[in-house]
């Protein structure tokens, strides 16, 4: 049995943004794997401690520098890495993505189970999942933050307002997941030193997956960055002056008079 | 032929319409003024209620209803469907969801399907006067900017809208015009439930959506720290939440961590105890939650971003703040 991940690096520290597309600059930006990611991850590789046969594979589509998110995978437990990387995919939109994912999936064969993260921290476009289940015509499980494998079939457990829902999907299946029950395992020096030497990641080109150049990259997306501001700065921090006791008794009030204090302190 | 509407998915489990889609009306309301578009509810029914006689009395032109014979928490892809179902049917110009569960999901769904574009989490939508085309604003790459996204050249044009801020819609009485769309031929779910389980919110699994936040920093300096600010979360009846130094420490969970690869909250009353101010933590948190600053250094950058900020030392201002909020409690 194989299970993909799909993955993802997101920027760390400062964004750069093309000002002609409203896009972020990617290349060169310092990346870290996403959390919800990382997450999906977990959940695949403890699939795989509890099932020996299962096969664990990953996918990112960005820049070159995305296979160190790939080899950061890969250290961290998965056997097989894809990196889904080409000029014209640039700029992509979640729907150009999906479709662009799709194809890759397919060029490399299908996986039984199909995981990603709900929500990226950095474009947090919540789709990639459903365009992805979508294009594959897959069964969907939405932020799920626990997966088993039982009878062939695959078992989630989501919470939606307060309710715990646990479910049963043939398989194959796409499940995206959320962070919660995944504790994510410690990266090892010898997980890293066997993922450089054994481990591979294949390089597709959009060519290699068979995508269409005109369906991806800007010209390809549904949705276009007309505008990026700067986001709204606070005005003036009130500062709260005094030692402890009085402060503390200044912000209480302060809190209290803006209704900010909910339960049995609300007045 | 498109025709003209702007919908928002309604969510009234028990025939009760959701505060967040009484908002999401409002909003719908407010762009229909400006659009010169007439707003339309579409409710996916597990059976029928009086849900759509309720909804429309917020000042909607009709409502569409269809009859799926499941709930749509626990059959979201039945519930696309009918949303497709109508759509397919009616081609609604704009169609909205709040950004929550089942909406969110219903948003990805609803728009894979139809193949058409979506923008998640908008935390503004507007009207662009010259195209009349929906503009959606939503904080992006880790809230360092707010970005305005449209979606030209494809219809219904659909968005998340993140519930919390803004005014409800209110009850005013109309005409009833509700209509009915074919709930028959929808696809059987794909997941059968096993089992519905009602849980306690514990602090962990409520911290994305608590209403006040207490947050952990280096600055809190290890396992005692982080006790006293559980200590002044449960006063507040708040959740607790760290970043990332917090959990790379081993001092609190991952679970708690909240930044751009962590947990994203958006409570109204957020407190930073010993948090210096790096944004990727900042990434996390709603820009619309009041923020109080509580760090012995008076240059950290955390104060910039802050409503209001204490400088001094945790040991002594957390108390405090626990005393003064006790003794307050006793009183009522």
């Amino acid at each position: 049995m194989k299970i993909l991940v799909l993955i993802k690096q997101v920027p760390t520290g400062e964004v750069r943004v093309d000002k002609r597309t409203g896009t972020l600059i990617r290349r060169g930006t310092e990346g870290e794997l996403d959390g919800e990611s990382l997450a999906a991850l977990e959940q695949a590789l403890r699939l795989r401690d509890k099932y020996p046969d299962i096969q664990v594979a990953v996918m990112t589509m960005g820049t070159p520098d995305a296979k160190l998110a790939l080899l950061e995978a890969e250290a961290l437990g998965a056997d097989e890495a894809f990196l889904l990387t080409d000029r014209c995919l640039a700029g992509s939109d979640a729907a150009a993505t999906g479709y662009a994912l799709c194809r890759a999936i397919q060029a490399v064969g299908m996986a039984d189970l199909i995981l990603m993260g709900s929500r990226s921290a950095d474009a947090g476009s919540c789709q990639i999942g459903a365009r992805v289940a979508a294009g594959l015509g897959l069964p969907l499980v939405s932020e799920a933050d626990w997966v088993d494998i039982s009878g062939g079939g695959l078992i989630t457990s989501r919470l939606i307002h307060g309710r715990r829902v646990t479910g049963e999907t043939a398989l194959p299946a796409v499940a995206s997941v959320v962070c919660g029950n995944s504790e994510p395992r410690i990266l090892t020096a010898a997980g890293i030193v066997d993922a450089c030497r054994t481990k591979p990641v294949t390089v597709l080109s959009a060519a290699d997956a068979d995508i269409d150049p005109s369906r991806v990259g800007l010209s390809g997306s549904f949705s276009c960055v007309v505008h990026t501001v700067p986001p709204e700065k606070k005005g003036h921090c009130e500062r709260i002056e005094g030692p402890g006791r009085e402060a503390a008794q200044s912000l209480v009030e302060k809190l209290q008079e803006r209704n900010l204090l909910s339960r049995g302190n609300q007045q | 032929m498109t025709a003209h509407e702007i919908w928002v998915y309604a969510a009234a489990p028990g025939g009760e319409p959701e505060p967040s889609t009484l908002e999401l009306i409002e909003k719908a309301l407010h762009l229909g003024k400006t659009a010169g578009m007439p707003v339309c509810a579409v409710l996916a029914e597990r059976v029928s209620t009086d849900a759509a006689g309720k909804l429309q009395s917020y000042g909607l032109a009709k409502v569409y209803r269809v009859i799926t014979g499941t709930e749509a928490e626990l059959a979201p892809d039945t519930a696309a469907a009918a949303i497709c179902a109508a759509v397919r049917i009616h081609h609604p110009e704009i169609l909205l969801f709040s950004a929550e569960a089942p909406g969110r999901e219903l948003a990805a769904r609803t728009a894979a399907a139809l193949n058409v574009g979506l923008t998640a989490d908008c935390t503004d939508l507007q009207i662009d006067e010259a195209s009349g085309k929906l503009v959606q604003i939503k904080p992006a790459f880790g809230a360092q900017m707010m970005a305005e996204l449209m979606i030209p050249h494809c219809t219904p044009q659909i968005a998340t809208l993140i519930p919390g801020s803004g005014a409800k819609a209110e009850s005013i009485s109309r005409e009833q015009r509700i209509i009915e769309v074919p709930g028959g031929g929808l696809p059987q779910p794909a997941t059968r439930i096993t089992a519905v389980i009602t849980v306690e919110r514990t602090q962990a699994a409520g911290l994305a959506d608590a209403e006040i936040v207490v947050a952990c920093g280096r600055g809190v300096g290890g396992q005692k720290g982080v006790a006293m600010a559980e200590a002044l979360a449960n006063a507040l009846g708040g959740a607790v939440g760290c970043t990332k130094a917090v959990t790379d420490a081993g001092w609190m969970p991952r679970d708690r961590m909240i930044g751009q690869t962590g947990t994203s909250v958006s409570p109204k009353l957020y407190i930073a105890c010993g948090i210096s101010g790096a944004v990727q933590h900042a990434a996390g948190i709603d820009g619309r939650s009041v923020k109080v600053a509580i760090n012995s250094d008076p240059h950290a950058s955390i104060f910039e971003t802050a409503d209001y900020g204490i400088v001094g030392d945790l040991f002594e201002v957390i108390p405090a703040l626990i005393e003064v909020l006790d003794r307050q409690s006793i009183k009522l």
